[in-house]
């Protein structure tokens, strides 16, 4: 195991690693403040840049993107009370008001501190709690699998969907679209319409481009895009207006660790996600706090709240992801594209024929959050004029982006097709009411569905009583049918979805 | 009301796509139906053929009648359907014409059709954000990548 570290660490402990994570930060940071682009667009676009660059540099710059962008996202929040990512929607309702009062530098360092201390507690769950699961998985068979993806399917279902039909119809049509390409096993070709650029299957990543950013400005453009006029308030001559004192810091250690808490398990979970996470983090701090009266006025640990839950979903999403395979938020979904890019196939053999990579990941995350102590910093002071950048300006050079990027990971025009198509059909996804996210991560887990539920019927001779015979598969099947019905259960009572907080 | 029929909809054409692609495309694309490379999408296109009847069903019953969301932002602050079809064709016609006219011209003229689409009237931002974002672009795929972009088989003629 030392052994192990010791490799790690002279592998992932390097000038420029250190410099990847810090820009990921520092990019994550800016393109999280300006409302309109979230991290999971900004991780999408950045990928196509690393593809030549080595999977450690790549994906330490993408985790801090992740990482410095849920932090940005609370800058517009605070500042303009326009979120810049969803997530940070919970910090405004604190955050703006204390920028009213002229405490915006106040804020804005409680946001910082919380998400620093957030995330450092999430790494430090994953680095501790990924290698027994993993160890664990892999005592797996293919039915176990088929069965434990089965069920992460229907979970993941539960975001972003209007209801649970749109949801399990949104996850069947991502598992469809996957068939396309050549067999996994006989290599027949399957839905090629005699296309060579088929051949390989829809390219994930312009597939991604085209679902996640595409159409998101397509939506922004159908929504509203045209900013009104931002008031933007003075900040206080006081010096107290502008910092956190110890002692302000000190009475929301509670309610920060309290939301870490809360945060990694709900990043631990698949579809659960940031935004349940922020709300939840915020409604318990409020709940226990002596004075919630004061919540929604201007209170200080209302901003740490939220900002320390959502923040520590990141390092807690990595967990389902790093041990089993299974992305289990949209942003882990896209960094699961970049692992595969990188040619590390994330799940449980990935922590056994990858021990080095997968520990100097860790070190670098701990690492990266020390770096969003101060990378940030700069940005506070930026934050006016980077939460202003208007629309109009940014969505040509995002469309521009979303191009090139489908095009620069294997150099094919058709790619750039390909993300057109899906950046349409996304548009219209999200009028009907179905979901993205829900089709991209089920595109991803798709192919290995299918892989482990042939083999398992390979296995029993084509008798799919194997799937009820062997007990950790009957427990996911059960559990999945059981995710149904509560589901199914909670819409009835009109709660919506997970995502509907 | 808007909402239920809206859904009837998209399950009805869901459930005549689910149809074509058991009927057709399937049969066509990949094999036989009972054949093992056709297990996979003959059980998800029979998944999405039920979830389509049920959401049709549902519909139908009113359950998943709403009342339809209050438009928060005024109208001003939103472009229209042309203008969103306008945009979808140019990013289509982008996609189509980079083959021929390569990354430079093709974005270059894309860039700018989409800021004036966008309202910016300012010639000098134009040129600034679109001569730096190409420029960037050029530079990191061109020279930090080594990725080349598409020259375009018109301008390579031009060149000859």
């Amino acid at each position: 195991m030392l052994e192990t570290l010791g490799a790690a660490a002279s592998q992932a402990l390097t000038i420029a690693n250190f410099f990847g994570a810090a820009l990921g930060i520092f990019l994550g940071s800016l393109l999280g403040a300006i409302p309109g682009l979230n991290g999971t667009m900004a991780i999408a676009l950045l990928i196509p840049v690393t593809y030549t660059w080595s999977p450690l540099f790549a994906i330490a710059m993408l985790i801090g993107c992740w990482k410095g962008s849920v932090y940005g996202g609370s800058i517009s929040a605070i500042l303009l009370n326009a979120p810049g990512t969803p997530e940070a929607a919970a910090t405004a309702l604190d955050g703006y008001p204390l920028t009213r009062q002229g405490k915006a530098g106040k804020a804005l360092k409680m946001a910082l501190y919380a998400s620093v201390i957030a995330a450092i507690f999430s790494d430090s769950l994953l680095m501790v709690a990924a290698p027994p699961i993993a160890a664990l998985a892999l005592m797996f068979g293919p039915a176990e699998l088929a069965m434990l993806i089965l069920f992460a399917l229907v979970v993941v279902a539960g975001t972003g969907a209007k209801s649970q039909i749109k949801g399990l119809i949104s996850t069947a049509m991502g598992v469809l679209l996957a068939t396309v390409g050549l067999d996994p096993i006989t290599t027949q070709q399957r839905f090629t319409f005699g296309s060579i650029d088929l051949d390989a299957g829809i390219g994930l990543l312009a597939m991604l481009i085209g679902l996640l950013v595409m159409s998101e400005v397509l939506i922004q453009m159908e929504e509203g895009w045209k900013e009104a006029h931002t008031e933007v308030v003075a900040q206080s001559k006081e010096p107290g207006a502008n910092r956190v004192s110890w002692k302000e810091l000190k009475g929301s250690l509670s309610i920060i660790f309290r939301s870490s808490l809360l945060g990694s398990f709900c990043g631990a979970l698949p579809g659960v996600g940031s935004i349940t996470a922020a709300f939840m983090g915020y409604d318990q701090a409020r709940r226990l706090s002596k004075h919630p009266e004061r919540f929604g006025k201007g209170e200080i640990k209302g901003v740490a709240a939220p900002e320390a839950a959502n923040n520590a979903v990141c390092g807690a999403g990595l967990i389902p992801l790093v041990t089993l395979g299974i992305p289990g938020a949209l942003s882990a979904a896209v960094i699961m594209g970049a692992f595969m890019i990188h040619g590390l196939a994330p799940g449980p053999m990935l922590m056994m024929e990858h021990p080095e990579t997968i520990y100097g990941l860790f070190m670098l995350l701990i690492l990266s959050d020390f770096f969003m102590l101060i990378i940030p910093l700069p940005l506070m002071k930026l934050g006016q004029w980077v939460v202003s950048v208007p629309r109009a300006y940014l969505f040509p050079v995002i469309l521009v982006l979303c191009v090139i990027g489908a095009y620069g990971t294997h150099q094919n025009l058709f790619d750039v097709k390909v993300m057109v198509f899906f950046g349409v059909l996304g548009y219209f996804l999200k009028k009907w009411g179905l979901s993205p996210a829900a089709l991209l991560i089920a595109f991803i887990l798709g192919p290995m569905a299918e892989v482990y539920l042939r083999q398992a019927l390979k296995i029993s001779g084509g008798d799919p009583a194997i799937f009820v015979t062997k007990p950790l598969a009957l427990l996911f099947l059960v559990l999945t049918v059981a995710m149904i019905v509560w589901t199914g259960w909670r819409h009835h009572r009109g709660k919506g979805s997970l995502d509907h907080h | 009301m808007i909402l239920k029929s809206k859904d009837f909809k998209l399950g009805a054409g869901l459930s005549a796509f689910c149809l074509f692609l058991l009927l057709f495309l399937i049969p066509n694309q990949v094999g036989p139906l009972t054949e093992a490379d056709a297990m996979m999408p003959v059980l998800i296109t029979c998944f999405i053929l039920l979830l389509a009847v049920l959401l049709m069903a549902q519909a139908w019953r009113g359950r998943t009648q709403e009342k339809p969301a209050e438009e928060a932002v005024p109208a001003e602050h939103r472009s229209s359907p042309l203008t969103l079809a306008v945009v979808v064709g140019i990013m289509a016609a982008y996609a189509w014409l980079l083959e021929l006219t390569g990354f430079v011209l093709t974005s270059l003229v894309a860039m700018v059709i989409l800021f004036l689409i966008f309202g910016v009237r300012n010639w000098l931002t134009i040129g600034a954000i679109t001569v730096a974002t190409l420029g960037g672009l050029y530079l990191c795929f061109e020279t930090l990548l080594g990725a080349p972009l598409p020259v375009g088989t018109f301008i390579e003629n031009l060149m000859e």
